[in-house]
């Protein structure tokens, strides 16, 4: 075990969820995000974004909702903690890369800028993304 | 023969993504901060200047 009773405290979800807990905290608290979230415990938010233990999958769209972000994001981020069972495996072998739906306006705007031209990313590009999405 | 909605999402899994694409996306995840930007009028422009650049 990597961390003591913290399994999945170094996970993008962990991470994720202690941000966007902070973000909302001045229109929402972290109970009423547990609860619009379905959580028969609202401790279980607090366990979770903690890294105590793993968000459940069937938990993914009930928790985006409440958060106010894409499913598929989460759901990619809840994956991953899975750590590369068979079931992350079985998912990512059916569906290939998920992306969100934004993810799917910007893919459609690279294929549409660069006439379906499949650009590689330079450096020049990904110090410019870095421009651009890095606020 | 299975009948979609005709308002469903496109997903780029129904077209597989290039190793280039997979790339880009995830710079922007990580530039982003996995924040999930939606493309707002401000932020298309500014992404389009990138590709005019490389031309």
């Amino acid at each position: 075990m990597k961390n003591s009773g913290k399994p999945y405290a170094g996970t993008r979800l962990a991470h994720y969820l202690e941000r966007r807990i902070l973000e909302l905290k001045p229109k929402k608290t972290q109970t009423t995000i547990a609860l619009e979230a379905g959580f028969v415990s609202p401790n279980m938010l607090a366990i979770v974004k903690a890294g105590k233990s793993k968000l459940p999958l069937d938990r993914v769209p009930g928790l985006a909702k409440a958060l106010g972000c894409d499913a598929t994001m989460l759901f990619m981020m809840a994956l991953e903690q899975l750590g590369g069972d068979t079931t992350e495996l079985a998912i990512k072998q059916i569906f290939g890369t998920l992306v969100t739906r934004n993810e799917v306006a910007w893919l459609e705007e690279i294929r549409r800028a660069s006439g379906n031209a499949d650009p590689s990313l330079t450096t020049k590009a990904r110090t410019a993304i870095r421009g651009v999405f890095g606020k | 023969m299975i009948a979609y909605p005709s308002d469903r999402v496109q997903r780029p899994w129904e077209h597989p993504l290039t190793e280039n694409e997979r790339f880009w996306l995830e710079t922007i995840r990580l530039a982003s901060w996995d924040s999930d930007p939606a493309p707002t009028l401000e932020l298309v422009q500014q992404f389009r200047l990138i590709f005019q650049s490389k031309s």
